[in-house]
């Protein structure tokens, strides 16, 4: 079915932005919820959202990729409402890690966990994840979360989040490096895998 | 991955399989996520498949990816949300037709 944006007519437009767009109303609400971290907030943005995507679907290329363009829309109204509101740290702190992640960085010389590990990692509760998930940096996280949970690919991510290709590999690679070292340090603090012991006592971890 | 994790990766010997291991180390997200063509696929498949040390720390990140994903289902959009965002084009759609 070929459409035309020019010559479709505003009730067929609107119809086809029901029928299309709304399918990612969940996974749209899901990252606005992970940006935001507050519901009311996230509701917001979401309709802020769809009041655009709607206000300018005539300008979509239908065929093209719908998800990847409401996403870059959402991140967009996410970073300026919060750039009008400053309520949240500022974006690209991509060099900044904590002491206490510092610290457990140079505990490791190695990264080698064995198949015990891999079952420590399997059995770890949600909510250690998705705090670790919770302590990276903004854009690390968010590059993880488009990788790994939205399933985009790496030159989506980078339309999305507007940045570079090399920039999003790198927020990628470092997201990653960082959620390791804080799931071993968590199997390590339960007395499990190579850190265990040496890590907890020299980091001080509390049992 | 540093030169000196992968020197105690492999007690410090036979420096192609340290090329070999950073090449692969380096590009392991790109390899989680699909991101390589075939050819640079395989040549890290093979190394993982050489070097045990390289394949342990594969299984690490291949179980982080997992547990991401796992640990992050979607909440679906509370009702009153997708009502308002539903009759919102209707609206648009209206006053349109009216100017």
């Amino acid at each position: 079915m070929e459409i035309d944006p020019a010559t479709e007519s505003p009730a067929a437009r609107a119809a086809r932005f029901e029928r299309d767009a709304m399918e990612y109303l969940d996974q749209l609400y899901g990252a606005a919820l992970r940006m935001t971290r507050n519901p009311a907030d996230a509701e917001d943005i979401v309709q802020e959202t769809y009041a655009k995507a709607y206000a300018s679907f005539e300008q979509f290329t239908p065929g093209t990729n719908l998800k990847a363009w409401l996403y870059r829309i959402l991140t967009n109204t996410y970073i300026n409402s919060y750039r009008k509101a400053q309520r949240q740290p500022k974006i690209g702190g991509d060099g900044e890690l904590e002491d206490w992640q510092l610290a457990s960085a140079a505990e490791h010389s190695s990264t080698g966990l064995r198949s015990a590990e891999v079952e420590a990692l399997d059995a770890m509760p949600d909510q250690v994840v998705v705090d670790a998930l919770n302590r990276l940096s903004p854009d690390f996280r968010e590059a993880v979360y488009l990788a790994d949970v939205d399933g985009f690919s790496y030159k989506e991510i980078a339309e999305i989040m507007g940045t570079p290709m090399g920039t999003v590999m790198s927020r990628i690679n470092r997201g990653r490096k960082q959620l390791r070292e804080m799931l071993v340090d968590h199997a390590a603090s339960m007395g499990i895998g190579p850190a265990a012991g040496v890590g907890a006592a020299s980091v001080g971890a509390s049992r | 991955m540093t030169l000196h994790n992968v020197h105690s990766h492999h007690g410090g010997e036979e420096p192609e399989l340290h090329h070999a291991c950073l090449d692969a180390l380096s590009r392991i997200q790109e390899f989680l996520h699909h991101e390589l063509d075939d050819t640079t696929a395989d040549v890290i498949r093979e190394h993982l498949a050489a070097c045990e040390s390289c394949l342990d720390i594969f299984e690490v990140e291949n179980a982080i990816a997992g547990l991401i994903r796992r640990c992050n289902p979607s909440p679906p959009c509370p009702g009153d949300l997708r009502a308002k965002i539903s009759s919102m084009h209707v609206q648009v759609t209206h006053i349109r037709f009216e100017s």
